[in-house]
């Protein structure tokens, strides 16, 4: 599935530490991520996990250049990322849609920020919203769509811009078991049509198992990678297939212990 | 609050909602016809009441008294004239509130420093009554036009002002997050997310404001005015002429409910993608 590019990776954070200033009430500052190295290749399925507070969300920030690092780069395709772009698409846990626009004027406001040509406009904002299967509900309000909807039309308008990579930050947090589940398969179905380079962040380990392709563990205070996981199952397995296999109830006993601070180094690696 | 909804639904295209345009219509002209029936009943009282004697016809005259005296007023130029003094005192001073209560309250409401600045200030000059600030305005600007202009400007500011620093504040932040992320400009993030989110508030500082408004004009000219509704009213009271008092009173609040009514339809239409 991976068209591995040996010159860069797709996208690379290279030694970044991110600390905050102390606020009012305190006296030093709070080192959110230290040296913390990380890449993406081309058509990467990777998911980042981690316990609440450990970083997540500031490393996504980072590489969708809403901060900036206190040392080290984020570099997509080998150059450095000095804001935001359209190369990277966000989609946030909260879904983020304007509610005064409807479904294709909130991906049309994302098509003319990223500055794309106005009469592709509508022509683009439907076929994204067909990619996620909402042609039909084209001109409702997010608040006559339900949270999976809306979610379906936050990741239509970021696949809109055809990014280079897309972010996402536990995307999916907010939903209902049913909808998640429902989600989770049409964004792995997704992931196999289009190739696509994707960050998912998440806190819960079977999402992560289910979703990803290769899995980052991090670790807290401060955030750094604890190890990174290439999952065995294959790129076309579906979400039963994987939850079935004999790897799957190994793989989410290690990634917890890995995420259980003291137990992390006597467990040992997972052969 | 459903209607709210139903209506939003009426964007969609027709497909979507095969059955929901009839029960649009039937709802909202049953809220017609009820309200209307609540007004038909406030009036059938006006005339009934005083007719019967439960009410002092001399000190409350009977609707169609007052209807009378209207009517002879509209006939004479009486009721144009006043209408339309009261109206050139009041149509510039909103205009000018808004013109400088919306950018003003645009400006303050992004930045944090200058709003705990003046915050405080801000409180005790809006809590000066514009009645209180009556003389002074006259002391300052004379008994003529402008004074009073100036003073239901000082009345419709604060609520346009406020309404728009508070609809910036209240702008979700996760929304400036992803425009952000999109690549909107400085200048894009203000018009295309923080000014729509914040249209439901400002619309709302304008109705009290033109509430505000209309109460401190007719104050001003009971007071001290030539012509106007306020005077008029005032007027026909000490010449004892109590059905020409209350046709004031009344064309006063014809004024009153229709421009709230037509602010009402302007907010509605603007913030239609509003659930509740
Ligand atoms: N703007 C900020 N200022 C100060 N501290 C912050 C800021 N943003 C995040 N943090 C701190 O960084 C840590 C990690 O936050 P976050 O990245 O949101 O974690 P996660 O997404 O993994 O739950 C938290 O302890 C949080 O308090
Ligand atoms: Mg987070």
């Amino acid at each position: 599935m991976s068209t591995v590019n040996l010159a860069h990776p797709k996208l690379r954070f290279d030694a970044i530490t991110k600390s905050f200033p102390p606020s009012a009430k305190e006296t030093c500052s709070t080192i959110v991520l230290d040296d913390l190295n990380l890449s993406l290749e081309a058509g990467d399925f990777l998911v980042v996990v981690g316990p609440s507070g450990s970083g997540k969300s500031t490393l996504l920030d980072l590489a969708a250049g809403l901060s900036a690092p206190t040392h080290g780069k984020v570099l997509l395709d080998g150059s450095s990322v000095s804001g935001p772009g359209p190369d990277r698409s966000v989609v946030f846990q909260n879904y983020a849609l304007f509610p005064w626009k409807s479904a294709r004027d909130n991906i049309i406001l994302a098509l003319d920020a990223a500055g794309i040509d106005r009469r592709e406009h509508t022509a683009k904002a439907d076929q994204a919203l067909n990619l996620v299967g909402l042609q039909q509900s084209a001109d409702r309000y997010p608040h006559q769509l339900s949270g999976g909807m809306k979610q379906r039309v936050a990741i239509a308008r970021a696949l809109s811009v055809e990014p280079k990579v897309l972010l996402m930050d536990e995307p999916f947090g907010a939903l209902d078991a049913q909808s998640r589940e429902t989600l989770q398969i049409e964004l792995r179905s997704l992931w196999q049509r289009t190739g696509m380079t994707i960050m998912f962040i998440t806190h819960d380990i079977d999402e992560a198992l289910l979703l990803g392709q290769r899995i980052a563990i991090l670790g807290t205070s401060p955030g750094r990678v604890v190890d990174i996981l290439d999952l065995p199952f294959a790129a076309d397995s579906n979400i039963d297939t994987i939850r079935a296999s004999a790897d799957y109830a190994a793989l989410r006993q290690y990634i917890r212990a890995s995420l259980t601070p003291r137990n992390a180094l006597h467990n040992g690696g997972l052969s | 609050m459903n209607t709210t909804t139903y209506n939003n639904v009426s964007e969609a295209p027709v497909l979507l909602r095969p059955n929901k345009r009839f029960g649009i219509e039937f709802t909202a002209s049953r809220k017609t016809l009820r309200g209307a029936f609540g007004i038909s009943i406030l009036l059938i009282l006006w005339q009934v009441l005083p007719t019967v004697g439960v009410l002092d016809p001399l000190f409350v005259p009977p609707l169609s008294h007052v209807l009378t005296a209207l009517a002879q007023m509209a006939h004479n130029g009486q009721l144009w004239l006043h209408t339309s003094s009261s109206l050139s005192r009041v149509l510039p001073g909103l205009g000018f509130a808004l013109l400088v209560g919306i950018p003003a309250g645009l400006f303050v409401g992004t930045s944090q420093t200058l709003r705990e600045t003046i915050g405080p200030a801000l409180e005790i000059l809006r809590n000066t009554s514009a009645l209180a600030l009556l003389p002074v305005f006259t002391l300052l600007l004379g008994i003529g036009q402008s004074s009073k202009i100036a003073m239901v400007f000082y009345a419709a500011i604060w609520p346009i002002f406020l309404g728009t620093i508070n609809g910036v504040q209240s702008v979700d932040p996760l929304w400036i997050k992803a425009g952000r992320a999109m690549g909107l400009t400085q200048q894009g993030l203000f018009t295309r997310v923080i000014l729509p989110a914040s249209l439901p508030s400002i619309f709302t500082g304008i109705r009290l404001a033109s509430a505000a408004a209309l109460l401190v004009l007719v104050a001003a000219e009971m007071v001290g005015a030539r012509a106007g509704l306020g005077y008029l009213v005032n007027a026909a009271q000490l010449d004892f002429d109590i059905p020409q008092m209350y046709a004031a009173i009344f064309v006063l609040s014809v004024i009153g409910g229709g421009v709230n009514f037509l602010l009402q339809r302007v907010e509605h239409h603007l913030t239609r993608w509003k659930s509740a």
